[in-house]
């Protein structure tokens, strides 16, 4: 009797772990075939991982006419999120953005994959001094399509006279006006205020991009003296855009983009380059991701060519106000704005910070993090 | 007949479903990511062996300590005000309100139906420098300049939140005062009890399960939410453990570092649901619950 008891009681409990075991199996062999059916498909879907302002319309929309191909983009907010994200999702994102800054944790992480130049239409064509940064262990990992010196952005009606130095963020006209990017570039902010940013090469010790703890330690308590100065912090360009667009913020170290965009909507805005005190600057590309199909790892150089070709790279160039990589984009822009592109770019960059990977991004992502924490 | 026979087949029809959803999309992802706590992450991949290393970086750093007081102050913060604005509502739509009761209480419920993100959105624009309220004070000269404190500011997430929480407090609580037995608090007035003594010594303890549980949904929530701090708090306001989890799955991608966090949260939360519990247990004894329990109106 007790036999019998004992074993109607877990008769229940063997059902449901029947239900369980088969639930799960069926979930398994979906996920399966889920995988193999997108591994075996063409490359319907030309998944991009990169910045915003890297696939607008004016060269997504012809592309995918082109190509019959849909183009979706995910946008990062920090160089640690596109390695991450490209690190832990290989086969997902064929064209990935590959910067100076972030391209030794790419290919550390098997995030990229080596690119064949013989398929690269425009390579030649491409701005000589970027292309050192893609050069890695004798391979090349991407190609240069965007580089500028980011701005200073204000709202002149609050800053009259144009910012010299990135010191101005703490003038008591700024306070609880200044909004910063929730990202390493504090650092490099910081650096430059302290003027640690002067020592060559700067992945050297003591370099920008290879600081002590102790030079760390000095940055973030100049940066935490922000304090009350600081209205929000920005995760992407939407968010800044928003801040200066509602009057929430009136002073920012941003990008050419974020700028272009408030324009674009009649904000109230300027810009300065910080020319003489050096800003921050970077280079970024498209390269592509490991573990993608053939199918789509061909589309990813049609990507590539197309928007490094001299037509597509003006387009780009007038929307985003980044500077083109490719200077036979000149013939299809205005005098006017590559004068203020390209040529002014190629003059400022010579004092400005030119982003490479940090020999400690952990330690330099912690240390952002503490400033962040900090501020208010 | 069939079933008759089996009563425990009876029983596993109606109980495995929801057995089944509950073991596959609680209790198993639950203990996977207690698991996924003691390994780590290097070069971005997840290494299985065991150690505390998360835990310990959790008690050491000070921005996971901040964002630990940051988290549980929200919650707080929200818990407290969502149920001193949800008891006198309660207390007016019981006893005032008599044709139209769904329709105060649907009033409050409705919030609900709007998205999450709409409804912080919407404060945003109403703090905001130049957002609705702003504009109206100063355009009837209360005062000359925005006022910087309604947004990215702790006030700004401490109202943001509370709106949030405001349904998950009210309803228990409006369910536990409208079982209140009529004849108990006529017994109070007939004993000259004056409308004050009522509320506080008669109303207040009875319905005082309907508090806590509504206070506790009301800090569950605030406490793990990560969007309103990030939308419209102050500039370190997004370092809530919320937003550190999230962070470590989503952008930095440490998974093991942001189940340690999750691990870390739903300790917080039981600790709080545990006091809760004690508290309850001493404010409305056994003896008082077996006479009127509240709370089975909202469980």
């Amino acid at each position: 009797m007790k036999t019998r008891f004992t074993s109607k009681r877990r008769l229940p409990i063997i059902g449901v772990a029947a239900a369980l075991v088969a639930l799960t199996a069926i979930a398994a062999a979906g996920a399966a075939l889920s995988t193999k059916a997108s591994a075996q498909a063409s490359c319907s879907t030309l998944n991009l991982l990169t910045w915003e302002g890297y696939a607008e319309p004016a060269a997504v929309k012809p592309f995918e006419k082109k190509y019959g191909v849909k183009v979706k983009a995910t946008y990062v907010g920090s160089d640690a999120e596109l390695v991450a994200k490209g690190a832990t999702q290989k086969g997902t994102y064929a064209i990935m953005n590959v910067g100076g800054s972030t391209r030794g944790r790419q290919v550390a992480a098997g995030a990229i994959q080596p690119l064949d130049p013989s398929r690269l239409t425009n390579w030649k064509d491409i701005y000589a001094p970027l292309k050192s940064p893609y050069r890695l262990n004798g391979k090349l990992w991407g190609v240069p399509s965007d580089w500028d010196v980011n701005p200073f952005v204000y709202d002149p009606t609050v800053l009259k006279k144009p910012p010299t130095s990135y010191s101005i963020m703490w003038d008591p006209v700024l306070k609880n006006k200044v909004a910063l990017w929730n990202e390493i570039s504090l650092i490099f902010i910081g650096a430059n205020v302290l003027g640690m940013d002067k020592k060559r090469p700067a992945t050297a010790p003591g370099g920008v991009f290879n600081l002590s703890d102790k030079q760390l330690e000095t940055i973030k308590a100049k940066m935490l003296t922000l304090k009350g100065q600081v209205r929000a912090m920005w995760n992407t360009g939407g968010d800044a855009i928003q801040l200066f667009a509602n009057k929430e913020a009136a002073a920012a170290p941003a990008w050419n983009y974020i700028y272009q965009q408030l324009k674009a909507k009649k904000t109230p805005i300027a810009k300065a380059t910080l020319k003489s005190s050096g800003a921050v600057a970077w280079v970024d590309g498209p390269g592509i991701g490991a573990g993608v199909s053939t199918e789509c790892k061909d589309m990813a150089y049609n990507w590539i060519n197309w928007v490094t070709s001299p037509q597509m790279q003006a387009k780009l160039g007038l929307s985003t106000g980044y500077s083109v990589a490719n200077p036979k984009a000149r013939k299809y822009m205005p005098a006017a704005e590559w004068a203020k592109s390209f040529a002014q770019t190629s003059k400022a960059v010579k004092t400005a910070i030119v982003r490479l990977d940090p020999a400690r991004p952990d330690k330099y992502q912690q240390i952002t993090e503490e400033i962040v924490n900090g501020l208010s | 007949m069939f079933l008759r026979r089996h009563r425990w087949l009876q029983g596993a029809i109606l109980i495995g479903p929801a057995a089944v959803w509950a073991l596959a999309f609680i209790v198993v992802p639950t203990l996977m990511a207690i698991r996924m706590s003691f390994w780590r992450m290097e070069n971005f991949q997840l290494v299985r062996e065991w150690s505390t290393d998360n835990y310990k970086l959790l008690l050491e750093s000070e921005i996971y300590r901040d964002g630990l007081i940051r988290s549980l102050e929200n919650g707080f913060v929200a818990a407290a005000a969502a149920v001193a604005l949800s008891i006198p509502l309660a207390h007016f739509i019981r006893f005032h309100v008599h044709r139209h009761r769904p329709l105060f209480v649907g009033a409050v419920v409705v919030a609900l139906w709007l998205g999450y993100l709409l409804r912080v959105f919407g404060w945003r624009i109403i703090f905001g420098t130049s957002g609705v309220l702003n504009s109206f004070l100063m355009s009837v000269g209360l005062t000359d300049h925005p006022l910087q404190f309604l947004i990215f500011s702790g006030f700004a997430v401490g109202v943001t939140q509370t709106h949030l929480a405001m349904p998950f407090a009210f309803i228990p609580i409006f369910t536990a005062m409208e079982r209140l037995p009529e004849n108990i608090l006529s017994a109070g007035a007939d004993l000259n009890a004056s409308r004050k003594q009522q509320f506080f010594f008669i109303e207040l303890p009875l319905i005082s399960r309907g508090i806590i549980v509504g206070g506790t949904f009301a800090f569950i929530l605030a406490f793990g939410d990560y969007f309103a701090p990030t939308f419209v708090g102050s500039p370190s306001g997004s370092g809530t453990l919320g937003n550190l989890a999230a962070n470590n799955f989503r952008a930095t991608i440490n998974w093991p570092m942001g189940a340690a966090i999750g691990v870390l949260m739903m300790v917080a939360i039981l600790t709080v649901l545990a006091l809760t519990e004690l508290i309850s247990r001493r404010v409305a004894p056994e003896s008082r619950r077996d006479a009127h329990d509240p709370i089975e109106a909202v469980a």
